[in-house]
Parts: structure tokens; C-alpha cells; sequence
């Protein structure tokens, strides 16, 4: 089974500079959904130009289905495999059209007319864009400029989408549509790593990895991971709300699950608890878990 | 938004849907037989262009608004042979008919190379442009890199003008005026918005050659999503526009 894997990388923008990576390990399985959080500046979009070749470490490797990053030869294949949807839409969408822009990554791929019209056909049915087909990219709103950065991508068939904070300064109902669609592609089998400072949205991955300062501090899955309220809060991100929630009521020394990310969790939690006042059932499995 | 006085117009006619290698063929020929017509050939041809671009069925306002763009610079060259012509003395009959052949040619000259913006599409005219240069591609000129980066140029014509105004805006928003004042102080405030765009103009490069990279570009031969192929209306146009170039060739000849 393929996987992309970052092997003990350290990354310099300038030589006797602090890192800007610090021995980063990761490792992505196919189909697998995998959410990358950090604060500003903490390296987790120079992480992300790594994974098809944009940068190049600067001690150990990157690999992506054993096809190393710094061999000149499979970078072509490396950059269709791994699609990446940058974190300003303007700065990816660069043809007179919709249509013709998702036709760029397949036309690159040197395909025939038929064959990228039918990618651009499939890609822009996949992300909702059609009526856009025939529009200029400057007259679409920020939500949609999204998707059809996200088709773009799609048109070069990837098996990995790395998203680099793809919510950013949207309004809700984009926001919404967006992380649906990424959802969707997960469910289709597509691996998915997602960039964002948004714990709610690191909610919804199979895996969530936390970095701070160049380094991968915690990784596992989102309720391990998340319900390290106070080690999150010291690196500058937020748990989110039904995490929190929970967390405050189990400092109250109840024995509360702490394990909880959304609020369907946290209430179906405190309703076992209003059903049974012994505290039996409500174990403390929650808190042992983390360690 | 912005409106280039050249600006590609929608519509449904067999003009648009002409081949644009075909179309910008035909302008070259054109241009090249304009320069070596004289008055009743010239206005024969833009009785002919006229003609065409109600077949093509544009808006006035497409084709005659680029003329009125021009028209300063017909009119000095007018002037110029009328004042001074190697024709004749000042105000001669013979400096007089130069300046208007010339003034004409010019303005034919725009005219039809304002039916071909107005009718063909940035995308495809670049397209076009792309086909017929391939030959080029023998001679190690990079002709796909110079088209595609005439199509990212003009992609981003709206963008750095929204940008622009953007700047000026906040510019404006901490009290700058940029309306009034001496011209030295409308200069200043125009530089100092200029260095800001410029270095929105260099990031954004440098974002935008990363982007292009990971999508894959330059690691080979490019395909195209639009296929150029020859149709029986071009082969009719093609026809046609012979058989006036010939009659033209004809008539400048003997």
C-alpha cells in the first residue's frame, strides 16, 4: 500500500537560521484523512511544499509511494499524485476561465483534447462548478474560487489532496460546502491532509498532528489528541467548544469523559450521567487513555 | 472592472466562430494590402470591414470606440503631410491627399484589428497565435512559454487593477488626496502607490510560478484543451476573402 512518508526531515530557509523544520517524521496511508494543525509560523506550509517537491529538505527524505522527493526523474509523477490546493486561491488560479484552468494540470500531463475535456468535465461535476464553466476567475466569490481550485486538482486525478488552510476568510455556507466537498473525496478513497489552525475542522480527520515551532508535538487520533487541552492552549490553538466543554466539567473532579469532540458527544455524556448519579458508568476510560 | 477600448464581445455569428489562426491570417494579409491601396481601394475596404462587422454582428460601440482612440494620432499624421509633406509644399493638393491615405490606412488598420478583438477571445486568440508560431518551435524559440505567459499576463490585467484601486482606497482611507494638488504632488502620491503594487506584483510571481510548478508545468510536451480544426465555414471564408484579395492585388497591380 502506498503511503507518503517524511522521513527525519529538517528544513533552513538560510543557513545558521533557527529551522524552519526540526526532524519532522510523518507518515500518510492512502485513503487516510489527516489534519495538520499549528499556529502561524509554526512551519506547517513549508511542511506542506515538501510533499511533491517544492522544497527540497535539507537533511532527510521525503518519500511518496517510495518515489523520493529529490530524484529528478519522478518528480512529474510525484507532483500528479499529490495535488495541492494553496492557501490563496488567486495565486493558483492562473487561465482566462474556469474550464480552461482545471484543463491546465491535465493539459501539462500532455493528455488528448477528449480525454481533458473529460477530466474538466468529471472535476468540475465533482466539486459543484459547473455553471461556473464559462466564467472568468475574477468574477467569482471567494467560496467558489475554492472549489474550483480544488477541481484544478482534482482534473490530475491525485491519490493525495493536501489542503493548506482551505477556509480561510470564508463566510459559513462556503466554509460548509468546502469541507463537505473535502469530506466527500476522503469517503471516495482519496487521502486527505489538511493544513488549518481550526480545531473544529481537525475534528472531522481519521488523524490529527499538532506542530509548533518546526517540530510535530503531538499526533495521533482527534480525541487523543484534542483533549490535551492545556498542552494545546501552550501552543497558542484552542480545543474546540464540546472539548473544552467537557474538560471543565471533569476538573470539577467528577470523572468526566474528557474524550469528546463534538456536542452530540458531550450531551449524550452528561444524559448517562443524569441517568446513573453512581458515576459507574461513566468510567474514567477517557482520561487514561492519554498519556 | 475595467474595459479595454479592444474588448472581446459575445455574441452568436459565423465571424466568431471562424478559426482564430484563420482570422489572424486574414489580418495580416489585410494590413499588409492596406499599406499599398490608394483612395477608392481604401474606402472599397472599409466599406468591406464595415460590412463585416455587422455581419459579425458587434455593437457600434465595439469597433468605433478603439477609432476614436486613435483618431488624435490620425489626425497628426494628417497635419503633419499637410504642413510637411515630401508630396509637395505646404498645403498642396498632393500633401493634403497623402495625409488623408495615410490618416485612412490608419484607421482601416485599427478598425480591422478591432473586429478581430472583438470577435475572437483572448483564450482563443492566444491559441491561435500559439498554433501558428509552432513552427518557430524548430529555431528553439519558446513559443509555448511566451503564450502561456501572455495568458497569465491577461488573466491578471483585473486583478492588479483591483488591487490598484484597493491601495489607492486605503491610501485615501488615511487621508492622502490624490486628486488635487501641484502635478509634482499628484506624482509623488502616484509613486507612492506604485512601489506598493510593485512588490504585491513580485509576490504574487513568485506565488504564482510555485503554483504552476506543482500543477505540473514544464515537465514536457502541453496538450490543449481546445482543438483547432478548419470547418466548411472557414474553408468558405477562406475562399471568399482569396477571391477580394485578389481583386485587390489585382487593382493595386495593373
Amino acid at each position: 500500500m502506498g503511503m507518503i512518508k517524511v522521513d527525519d526531515i529538517s528544513f533552513f530557509y538560510e543557513e545558521g537560521d533557527e529551522p524552519a523544520l526540526d526532524r519532522v517524521s510523518l507518515e500518510v496511508t492512502e485513503g487516510e484523512y489527516l489534519a495538520l494543525i499549528g499556529p502561524n509560523g509554526c512551519g506547517k506550509t513549508t511542511l506542506m511544499r515538501h510533499l511533491n517537491g517544492l522544497v527540497l529538505p535539507s537533511s532527510g527524505a521525503v518519500k511518496i509511494d517510495g518515489m523520493d522527493t529529490a530524484d529528478h526523474r519522478s518528480r512529474k509523477e510525484i507532483r500528479r499524485r499529490v495535488g495541492m490546493v494553496f492557501q490563496n486561491p488567486d495565486h493558483q488560479i492562473i487561465s482566462m476561465t474556469v474550464e480552461e484552468d482545471v484543463g491546465f494540470g491535465p493539459c501539462n500531463l500532455g493528455l488528448s483534447p477528449a480525454e481533458v475535456s473529460g477530466r474538466v468535465r468529471e472535476a468540475l461535476r465533482a466539486t459543484a462548478t459547473e455553471p461556473f464553466a464559462k466564467r472568468a476567475p475574477h468574477t467569482l466569490s471567494g467560496g467558489e474560487k475554492r472549489l474550483v481550485a480544488v477541481a484544478g486538482v482534482l482534473a490530475m486525478k491525485p491519490r493525495y489532496l493536501v489542503l493548506d488552510e482551505p477556509t480561510s476568510s470564508l463566510d459559513p455556507g462556503s466554509r460548509r460546502r468546502v469541507l463537505d466537498l473535502v469530506k466527500s473525496l476522503n469517503r471516495d478513497g482519496l487521502a486527505v491532509i489538511h493544513v488549518t489552525h481550526d480545531v473544529e475542522e481537525a475534528t472531522a480527520a481519521d488523524r490529527v498532528a499538532v506542530m509548533s515551532r518546526g517540530r510535530i508535538v503531538l499526533n495521533g487520533r482527534p480525541a487523543e489528541v484534542l483533549s490535551r487541552v492545556e498542552e494545546i492552549r501552550n501552543i497558542g490553538l484552542d480545543v474546540p467548544f464540546a472539548t473544552d466543554l467537557a474538560w471543565r466539567l471533569n476538573r470539577l473532579g467528577n470523572g468526566f469523559r474528557t474524550d469528546i469532540l463534538t456536542l452530540e458527544q458531550a450531551l449524550s455524556e452528561i444524559l448517562v450521567r443524569l441517568d446513573a448519579p453512581g458515576r459507574q458508568k461513566g468510567s474514567d476510560g477517557g482520561r487514561s487513555n492519554i498519556s | 472592472m475595467i474595459n479595454l477600448p479592444c474588448h472581446y464581445i459575445s455574441r452568436e455569428s459565423a465571424v466568431h466562430r471562424l478559426d482564430p489562426r484563420l482570422k489572424i491570417v486574414m489580418l495580416i494579409l489585410f494590413s499588409l494590402f492596406i499599406l499599398r491601396t490608394d483612395g477608392p481601394a481604401l474606402a472599397a475596404a472599409a466599406c468591406l470591414l464595415v460590412a463585416a462587422s455587422r455581419f459579425a454582428r458587434t455593437p457600434w460601440r465595439a469597433v468605433y470606440s478603439p477609432i476614436r482612440t486613435v483618431a488624435p494620432l490620425a489626425l497628426m499624421v494628417l497635419l503633419a503631410h499637410v504642413l510637411m509633406s515630401d508630396a509637395g509644399p505646404a498645403f498642396s493638393r498632393a500633401g493634403w491627399e497623402k495625409g488623408f491615405l495615410l490618416a485612412g490606412q490608419c484607421l482601416v488598420l485599427v478598425l480591422a484589428a478591432s473586429i478581430l478583438t472583438a470577435t475572437t477571445s483572448h483564450l482563443e486568440l492566444i491559441g491561435g497565435m500559439d498554433r501558428l508560431l509552432r513552427p518557430l518551435r524548430r529555431l528553439k524559440l519558446p513559443v509555448q512559454d511566451i503564450s502561456m505567459m501572455l495568458s497569465v499576463a491577461l488573466r491578471f490585467v483585473p486583478v492588479l487593477a483591483e488591487e490598484a484601486r484597493r491601495t489607492g482606497e486605503a491610501a485615501k482611507a488615511r487621508g492622502a488626496d490624490p486628486g488635487s494638488g501641484s502635478i509634482l504632488r499628484r506624482a509623488r502620491h502616484m509613486a507612492a502607490l506604485g512601489l506598493p503594487l510593485a512588490m504585491q506584483c513580485l509576490l504574487r510571481a513568485q506565488y504564482l510560478a510555485e503554483s504552476i510548478e506543482a500543477r505540473g508545468y514544464g515537465s514536457g510536451e502541453r496538450s490543449s484543451l481546445r482543438e483547432f480544426r478548419f470547418r466548411k465555414t472557414d474553408y468558405a471564408a477562406l475562399a471568399v476573402s482569396l477571391i477580394i484579395f485578389a481583386a485587390f492585388f489585382i487593382y493595386v497591380n495593373y
